[in-house]
């Protein structure tokens, strides 16, 4: 092993601590550090509820979310054994974005309609997709959901575009805006919703992490070594289900991490699932906290959105790291 | 009218004209021209009698110039005034439907300044209908529209009034600038946060009325903010278009900001704060009273 | 210890006529069996079977007295090894990863690797000759190399049953002869073998026992020499053969050209 294959666990570790401390410092206000500082440990100062309420629990949404994000993605690309998989592939972003636009359309007016209206037609997707996909005797087929997953993402596509055109564009045209993604509504409050909805999936994840190592090599092989296919795949749809349904309903859909970071991942610490899925959450944390400090600080006061950065700095990374493994 | 007889009833006029004025002077004079915003020439040989507006703000400026009979079609957001609503509906505004404004045989059409509108107003020029393209964004272009509309209306007189009363009714209700202008944070959309800058008409009105735009140093027209941007620069008032308690204001993001956790918000619903329009300075008479309390 | 299985009977529900009829099949520790028949004979669908990843009809399973119903995924793998014939091979591991992932089915979701699993490993990629490619990434191994790995891995599982199928179906006569070798050495070894393959000769050297299918029945069973006769051969694969007989006194089937079966083969049954 070379020096820099020993080190990638201390490296990821401060690359974790350093983007968290990164995204409190840097923002749309400009603050000097000793200022941050007071505001964190002795809450004093003009701008410590800026600190304490706006950027702290953004940046530790963030860190979730993209955490999240990138462990559900490697989970999906071993479900449906492809490594094109993103956590919104199998029908999510279509229900999602439909039960906004619903929401929206029935001038539901509460403050929490647009989210939880996401959440819902991003679950009713999930269920529908998960009867879709079942084969005969019950048993579900991973090709069949990765279609099914395309197809309703498709149809919910031309719904939407549908009543788009039909509608009050301008009104519309923002409840998109939200469906982008970005991290605008992160408050103390937000953070404690996903965690509630995100962690014990996640812990149901890397508890059954050395299994997926089996479910990659196909299912009958799986079992010949010991895993029991039939739950497996139905864990790994639920929990990154309602882990994607979770972030769709907190911040929209921030594209590029899910699909992007397990690739990473994979070719610093092989693809064995142990290793892989904690570190995807370390590295994709860090990538989208990094990535929304940018988005809040590049154009201030304007933000750009946040999966726009997410696309702009990711490729070009992605691409260094696959010319390196190819020479 | 149909489309095909006009092009020939225009060639002969302005023949006739050339003709009557060959004789004269060097320099050509057609009975009716105009240049309008996006910089071509546009001829009418007489006072249009059938025009379709594909704005609302020319469709108010229309009537308010006393030629609503003249108007032929509006666009589905036109909604003032209140007789507007009574004139045939040709759909959207930008890009129109070309079929239905030719269905109103127009001798003339006013259209937004715009990229999707100029390949509109160019199809209708080669059709032969004479077609303007117009700017209306701010309190000048009030005056200055009705101006020009006015002789291609046959209604020079009333423009004319129209200009100068607009005029001084906005003098009159432009004050001194006040002690303190009250910082107004516009809220064009809570998820994410959505802001209008200087650019706009409704920023513009603002100025007038003795306060100043939360973002006037944003560049674009409009763009998406941090809230906390807005926290730190601690607005005096929010503008929404919500006309009860805006529901954005129970989320727990917002409460870092002064002017939510007090409550201060003003509902801007009327379209007379969107388009410039003769309804401007009881616009601007109205958000002085409720900026009033801040000046001190 | 014994693997016995009576009677099964599968029908796949999109064809009518079942695709194993009424097929019995026994095996102990020490014996390695042949599975032989022709495409579609049922060979694939009696090791399903026998592994309870196809429905029966009817018919039951035992291993160890124990009907397979009965057998926890984790202590089946403890049990029997198996090397399927396809495998994906998505996400690339070095091949003493591949190898360890035998050791799952001991370790369950939570235990870390330990000296016995080291051991084990070692020991299995020892027994197949993989010590040189420990660290190789198995996308860059050669046929006959990816086949090792995988019965290594299988002997990792520390199985007392091993199944192959098909596994010299793409390997040249050196890697083909080193994988039957090896598998004899297991069985020697006391593991119980069961052995897929078209290559009938082979099987007739190295099985104890052949079991013949055709069209889903047993159409043979027994010791090579009795099972293994040219009209049964002919009958069942619908080509003309001659069987003659090795030095081992294994009999060797010799496919014949139709102007040979005219002229007539010679008949060493």
């Amino acid at each position: 092993m070379d020096a820099l294959t020993r080190a990638r666990w201390p490296l990821l570790a401060l690359t974790a601590v350093g983007a968290l401390l990164v995204g409190v410092a840097v923002g749309a206000v400009p603050l000097p550090l000793d200022a941050i500082a007071d505001a964190l440990f002795r809450n004093a100062g003009p701008d410590a509820a800026i600190i304490r309420d706006l950027r702290v629990p953004r940046v530790l949404l963030g860190f979730l979310v993209g955490g999240s994000l990138s462990v559900s993605g490697a989970i999906l690309q071993a479900l449906i054994r492809n490594p094109l998989a993103d956590p919104y592939i199998l029908g999510l972003s279509g229900g999602a974005a439909v039960g906004a636009v619903a929401a929206i359309a029935l001038g539901l007016a509460s403050a929490w309609a647009l989210p939880v209206a996401a959440l819902a037609g991003g679950l009713l997707t999930l269920t529908l997709v998960y009867r879709l996909s079942l084969a005969d005797r019950r048993r579900m087929d991973p090709q069949t959901l990765l279609l099914a997953g395309v197809i309703t993402n498709a149809f919910t596509g031309a719904v939407l575009a549908a009543v788009l055109s039909l509608s009050d564009a301008a009104r519309l045209r923002n409840a998109f805006l939200w469906l982008l993604g970005g991290l605008s509504g992160a408050s103390w409050e937000a953070v404690g919703a996903l965690a509630l909805y995100a962690l014990p999936p996640l812990a149901l994840l890397l508890r059954n992490a050395r299994w997926f190592d089996l479910l990659v090599l196909g299912e009958d092989t799986a079992r010949h070594l010991g895993a029991d296919p039939e739950r497996l795949k139905r864990l790994a749809y639920f929990a990154t289900g309602l882990i994607a349904a979770a972030t769709v309903a907190t911040c929209g859909m921030i594209g590029f991490v899910g699909l992007i970071v397990p690739h990473v991942i994979r070719r610093v610490w092989g693809p064995l699932h142990r290793p892989l899925l904690p570190a995807a959450f370390l590295l994709g944390g860090a990538f989208l906290v990094m990535a929304d400090a940018l988005a809040r600080s590049v154009a201030r006061p304007i933000e750009l959105p946040v999966g726009v950065v997410t696309a702009l700095l990711g490729v070009p990374l992605f691409a260094v790291l696959l010319r390196r493994s190819l020479t | 009218m149909s489309g095909s007889r006009l092009p020939l009833r225009w060639s002969l006029s302005g023949l006739l004209l050339l003709v009557a004025c060959a004789g004269r002077s060097g320099r050509p004079v057609t009975a009716l021209q105009v240049v309008d915003d996006a910089g071509d020439t546009v001829r009418l040989a007489a006072p249009a009698g059938r025009v379709v507006s594909l704005m609302p703000a020319t469709t108010e400026l229309l009537f308010a110039l006393g030629a609503g009979d003249q108007v032929v079609g509006r666009t589905t957001w036109c909604d003032y005034p209140p007789a507007a609503q009574a004139v045939a509906n040709v759909g959207d505004g930008l890009a129109p439907n070309l079929e239905t404004v030719l269905a109103r045989q127009p001798d003339l059409v006013l259209l937004y300044r715009s990229p999707r509108d100029a390949d509109a107003a160019a199809r209708l020029h080669r059709l032969g209908i004479p077609a303007l393209q117009l700017t209306v964004d701010r309190l000048a272009d009030v005056p200055r529209l009705a101006r020009m509309l006015g002789p291609l209306l046959g209604r020079v007189r009333s423009a004319d009034s129209l200009a100068r009363w607009f005029d001084s009714a906005l003098a009159a209700v432009s004050e001194p600038a006040p002690a303190r202008r009250p910082k107004v944070f516009i809220l064009a959309w809570d998820q994410p946060p959505m802001t209008i800058g200087a650019g706009s008409f409704l920023s513009e009105l603002i100025t007038r009325a003795g306060g100043e735009n939360l973002f006037a140093d944003l560049p674009a027209p409009s763009g998406n903010v941090s809230i906390e941007a807005v926290a730190q620069r601690d607005p005096d008032l929010i503008f929404t278009q919500a006309s009860e308690t805006p529901a954005f204001a129970q989320r727990p993001e917002w409460r870092s900001v002064r002017a939510v956790r007090e409550a201060h918000f003003l509902a801007i619903t009327s379209s007379a704060f969107s388009r410039p329009g003769p309804r401007a300075p009881e616009a601007i008479r109205e958000l002085h009273a409720a900026l009033v309390p801040w000046m001190r | 210890m014994r693997l016995a299985a009576e009677h099964l009977t599968v029908r796949y529900a999109a064809t009518g006529s079942p695709a194993l009829e009424d097929v019995s099949l026994s095996l102990g520790l020490g014996e390695l069996v042949a599975l032989v028949g022709p495409n579609g004979s049922g060979k694939t669908t009696l090791l399903r079977a026998l592994l309870g990843t196809v429905p029966l009809e009817s018919g039951r399973v035992e291993i160890a007295e124990r009907a397979l119903a009965a057998w926890p995924p984790r202590e089946l793998a403890r049990m029997v090894g198996v090397v399927p014939q396809r495998e994906d091979l998505l996400f690339p591991l070095r091949v003493r990863e591949t190898v360890a992932l035998g050791r799952y089915a001991h370790l369950g979701a939570l235990a870390a690797e330990g000296e016995v699993d080291r051991r084990v490993v070692a020991d299995a990629m020892r027994r197949c000759d993989l010590e040189q490619l420990s660290e190789r990434k198995t996308d860059t191994l050669s046929s006959g190399e990816w086949q090792r790995t995988r019965i290594a891995r299988a002997l990792a599982q520390e199985p007392k049953i091993l199944m192959l199928d098909e596994p010299t179906a793409a390997l040249d006569v050196r890697h083909e002869m080193e994988v039957f070798e090896l598998v004899r050495r297991l069985v020697d070894e006391g593991l119980a073998g069961l052995i897929v393959t078209h290559h009938l000769n082979l099987a007739a050297r190295y099985a104890d026992r052949v079991v013949l299918l055709s069209r889903g029945k047993i159409a043979g069973e027994g010791a090579p020499g009795t099972v293994l006769r040219r009209e049964v051969v002919a009958g069942v694969f619908d080509w003309p053969v001659a069987v003659t007989a090795w030095s081992d006194g294994s009999p060797q089937v010799v496919p014949l050209r139709p102007r040979e079966a005219e002229a007539g083969g010679r008949d060493a049954g």
